[in-house]
């Protein structure tokens, strides 16, 4: 069990952009539109423009919820399943045709790579970590995000989530329902109950898989905050999971 | 410990093919790059199959971490006895996971609309590697992969350690994996970052870097004695996304956070090895870090001439190389790999003590060693070994 501070949060999703529609979204909340972008007006356009959509979502995120001084000196966790997997696709189709690739292109898809342009335009020195379990990659990002808060001295750290649809290509295997979202938690780990609102902890889950029409884990946990529920139960893999709940402080 | 790359699958060949006078088992490749040959270190050995019921999750990547789970899988057996299986976790590196497969797959779907039946997208996902590995280990802690390009599965002995710090698990299996692949390659061959020829590291001839296959696996535990993780440090450059910064300002805080985290100082250090990739813009940022950190006092070198630069994999394969070393001590002196390059010093960059052929270094004090990994996205990792006495 691990006791953490949740010191903030935003989330985006087409259509959602404010803590309001969130807060309305979360009274019926479901998984909504999966096109369009955030405009991330506050990043100079030479740069907006060499951004995915995936590299834009952290970015307008990471930027509602601190201020630059705290963007700049919070270490940063990211998880994404699937992550720049639209860029590799394309790689891919030019390997399978033996065309030369474009060094951008292969550079820009890594899997830190939207989290190593959030440092850079950050100006953020600190460490950051890239983390993708399938269908755990949610909480187990939150975890790694509490273990390098643990690393750095109790330090709060941003902690983003994003991601979109699978390509065309693997449509035909994915195994959630499609959605384009990006969440950030600001968390701290705690050095006691007392210093702590929540807990994570590792228990024996259900399992079977979730339910169709069950939200995925980053809108679970939004709808979550929004309404000040109890617990929260993360997507759990081989009959274990996470637990988030209240510490009762 | 264990892991396989260029040098071998087992301990005895692995120390010998570092420690060697010479060791070149690199070779040429014709079926990665377009229309020429390319030197890679690549592993030899056959591997074994994968469980059918894990079929989506067949591709080379995960054969290489089955092959290397093997040597450890007497330990882990008993770790999961002892603690429980939801006591012990999974935290692995990996860049490539099973992206050959998935190009060749990509392959037949644009020729004929439809995919090969072996092929399935999971063995393209990152995560697929620590689900994989919890699988046929049987662990059912928390498993997940750290994918920060070069520095992945240096990161990944960090984040395990943590969990034993947390008190989430009391053993981790950890490491990293990465395989040989047309998207790394052609993906540095159009950086310009791969050498024409063997790697030179450090070299005013330098041209550049040979690419490598590894998996590197370790057992983690809180048990004292033998070779421990004392010291790990971490930074970004904030610089850009494929060079790393010219100053080396982020290489310099990963080593310096590393030797606070093992409450060290540099004169403690009997071995750094080195990133030591031999692109020009690497070694010249690495070299004025490692001045500035340990002077030209501490013995280094680059292991990369000798398994090719395994990505993914390379923190993991490099940190096990740190316990060679720290296990080699004889007659109070530890046995060094040496630094394979053509002995040209380039002025422009900050003199090291490169290792040379038969150099050994003498045990004082605290045997301490440390690895230095950095990676795309100006990601460092630096790590900090120590051998204490059970």
């Amino acid at each position: 069990m691990i006791e953490f501070e949740l010191e903030h949060w935003s989330a985006w999703a087409p259509g959602l952009e404010t803590r309001e529609s969130w807060l309305a979204w979360a009274r019926a909340p479901r998984i909504g539109a999966t096109d369009g972008a955030p405009e991330v007006r506050f990043i100079p356009a030479m740069t907006r423009r060499r951004l995915s959509r995936i590299a834009k979502m952290v970015a307008q995120v990471a930027h509602d919820c601190s201020s630059a001084d705290e963007l700049r000196e919070r270490p940063l966790v990211f998880a994404s399943r699937h992550c720049e997997i639209g860029t590799s696709t394309l790689i891919l189709r030019d390997i399978a045709a033996n065309l030369p690739l474009s060094p951008t292109a292969f550079s820009h898809s890594v899997h830190n790579a939207p989290v190593g342009q959030l440092s850079i335009l950050a100006q953020n020195r600190r460490p950051s970590v890239s983390v993708s379990a399938r269908h755990a990659t949610f909480a187990m990002g939150w975890l790694e995000a509490l273990s390098v808060s643990r690393r750095c001295n109790g330090s709060a750290v941003l902690y983003v989530y994003a991601d979109e649809p699978l390509p065309v290509e693997y449509r035909a295997f994915a195994d959630e329902p499609d959605f384009t979202c990006a969440t950030a938690l600001v968390v701290r780990a705690a050095r006691g109950a007392a210093d702590a609102s929540f807990t994570l902890r590792w228990s024996r889950a259900e399992p079977s898989p979730r339910a169709p029409d069950q939200l995925p884990d980053p809108l679970a946990t939004v709808a979550w905050l929004c309404s000040r529920g109890a617990q929260l139960d993360l997507a759990a893999t081989a009959g274990w999971g996470w637990r988030v709940e209240h510490s009762g402080r | 410990m264990s892991a396989l790359c260029a040098l071998g699958d087992d301990h005895a060949r692995l120390a010998s093919g570092l420690f060697a006078p010479a060791a070149n088992p690199l070779v040429w490749r014709s079926d990665l790059l377009v229309d020429r040959d390319v030197l890679v270190g690549a592993v030899e050995s056959s591997l074994p199959a994968v469980p059918a019921r894990l079929a989506q999750l067949a591709c080379r990547n995960n054969a290489l971490a089955l092959a290397a789970l093997r040597s450890i899988e007497l330990p882990v057996r008993a770790a999961i006895e002892r603690h429980g299986a939801a006591r012990v976790g999974v935290v692995m590196g990996t860049t490539t996971s099973g992206v050959d497969e998935a190009a060749l797959a990509i392959g037949r779907y644009v020729e004929s609309g439809s995919y090969p039946a072996s092929f399935h997208y999971a063995q393209l996902e990152h995560g697929g590697l620590a689900e994989f590995l919890a699988d046929v280990c049987g662990a059912r802690g928390p498993a997940f992969v750290i994918s920060t390009a070069c520095s992945s599965s240096a990161k990944a002995l960090v984040a395990a350690r943590s969990l034993l710090e947390l008190g989430l698990c009391d053993a981790v299996v950890c490491g990293g994996v990465d395989t040989l692949c047309r998207m790394t390659t052609r993906g540095f061959f159009a950086l310009e970052a791969l050498a024409p020829e063997r790697t030179n590291p450090m070299s005013r001839n330098r041209r550049g870097l040979n690419l490598g296959e590894a998996a590197a696996l370790v057992l983690l535990t809180r048990d004292p004695g033998g070779v421990q993780l004392v010291g790990a440090g971490e930074s970004s450059d904030a610089h850009h996304m494929s060079a790393p910064s010219p100053d080396g300002a982020g290489a310099e805080a990963a080593m310096r956070a590393a030797l606070a985290d093992a409450r060290a100082q540099p004169e403690e250090v009997a071995y750094l090895n080195l990133h030591g990739t031999g692109t020009p813009l690497n070694d010249a940022s690495e070299s004025a870090a490692v001045a500035r950190v340990f002077g030209a006092s501490v013995p280094c070198s680059s292991t990369k001439p000798r398994v090719g630069h395994t990505l993914g994999a390379a923190g993991a394969l490099e940190a096990l190389f740190c316990a060679l070393v720290l296990e080699s001590e004889h007659d109070g002196q530890l046995s060094l790999p040496p630094h394979d390059w053509d002995g040209v010093r380039d002025p422009e960059l900050a003199a090291l003590q490169l290792v040379a052929s038969g150099q050994s270094a003498p045990v004082r004090g605290r045997r301490l060693v440390a690895s230095n990994g950095f990676g795309f996205g100006g990601n460092n990792c630096t790590l900090v070994l120590e051998r204490q006495r059970a």
